[in-house]
């Protein structure tokens, strides 16, 4: 909220945390360094990436982020109290990282006139080419920038005049072959479909190895923690 | 009643958890979180998200922060690194929630 009243946003710094026994504290910034701290944006970041909060377990508790009071104690300085928790799980979280396949994103601007049918009429052109080809995708998926890649249908139907619109497609499969086929339809689009049409200037589209993400649990009793120094 | 979008009385922040969106949406003063409370169930942010969110909507209540925390489940096209959208870690589904339109009354934003 009220972002274009932030303060010098070119000289943000970290924040401080002024930790107290009792394991209240305050929430503050250097003195002449840009940003804000507020109850406003101290409650956006709490609520960052937040499960239930009643159970928000970090490495050290599980911690109640409805008990947390919060007060305004000067200017750039928001003090923290009240907190309660329970005991950390008897869990640790393990970061697993696993290979997935494959995927490409292309895309391509088309400005006015016309702008989001032309980008509409591309995309139809390039499902048909994709089709005759053969080719399978786990995924394919089409986004229009300026138009609804953000919100959905939420964005509302765009104004007939509106400036440019950015067809993107992005294709997923566990074959490499597939996204590196797919990859090569974008550029023939420029030339044998609707025109002004422009954003070709770094070429094809890169295939992508996916490193996907799985986050998962194991039991402490599993993983003793051993420290050798060695010195060379 | 008067029928106002969500962002005349509240803020927001999203962010993701693998396939799955958070919405944290805070209300801009404390008259406004009964509003927010009655108001913006998770049925209705389902449903206005529709087409976005496949899976279920939690709610979760944080009085003490005058706010409430979604979690949009199956958002996010698998989220991480396997998401084909453009927003993957569903930044801006903070801003798609204040779109929403809610009926208060009459002279409630006097």
């Amino acid at each position: 909220m009220d972002w274009e009243t932030i303060p010098n946003l070119a000289d943000v710094g970290y924040p401080i945390i002024e930790a107290e026994p009792d394991g209240g504290f305050v929430i503050t910034k250097h003195a002449g360094t840009g940003g804000r701290v507020t109850i406003e944006s101290v409650k956006e970041q709490l609520l960052y990436e937040m499960g239930d909060p009643r159970e928000y377990i970090t490495p050290d508790c599980i911690a109640d982020f409805t008990s947390i009071q919060l007060e305004q104690v000067g200017p750039d300085r928001v003090r923290f109290s009240g907190i309660l928790g329970k005991p950390a799980t008897d869990m640790y979280k393990v970061s697993i990282s696993y290979s997935a396949g494959f995927k490409a994103i292309g895309t391509l601007m088309y400005s006015w006139p016309d702008a989001y049918a032309k980008a509409q009429a591309a995309d139809a052109i390039l499902r048909e080419r994709l089709h005759r080809l053969g080719l399978r995708f786990d995924a394919i998926r089409t986004e229009f920038g300026g138009v609804n890649a953000c919100h959905g249908t939420l964005a509302g139907e765009p104004s007939p005049e509106i400036a440019e619109v950015v067809l993107r497609v992005g294709v997923r499969s566990t074959e490499r072959a597939p996204v590196e086929r797919f990859t090569k339809e974008i550029a023939p689009l420029a030339l044998n479909g609707p025109p002004t049409v422009t954003g070709l200037g770094s070429g094809r589209p890169k295939v992508e190895e996916i490193v996907a993400y799985w986050p998962a649990l194991i039991p402490k009793t599993e993983a003793s923690p051993e420290i050798s120094v060695e010195e060379t | 009643m008067a029928r106002v979008k969500l962002v005349r009385i509240a803020h927001a922040r999203s962010g993701d958890k693998g396939d799955t969106a958070n919405v944290g949406l805070i209300a801009l003063k404390p008259e406004f979180y009964p509003l927010l409370v009655q108001k913006v169930t998770a049925d209705r942010v389902k449903e206005h998200f529709a087409g976005i969110c496949l899976g279920a909507v939690q709610r979760f209540e944080l009085p003490n922060l005058g706010a409430l925390n979604f979690l949009l489940h199956e958002s996010l096209d698998g989220g991480g690194t396997l998401s084909l959208k453009a927003d993957a870690q569903g930044k801006t589904y903070s801003a798609a929630l204040l779109r929403m339109e809610i009926d208060i009354p009459e002279d409630f934003l006097k």
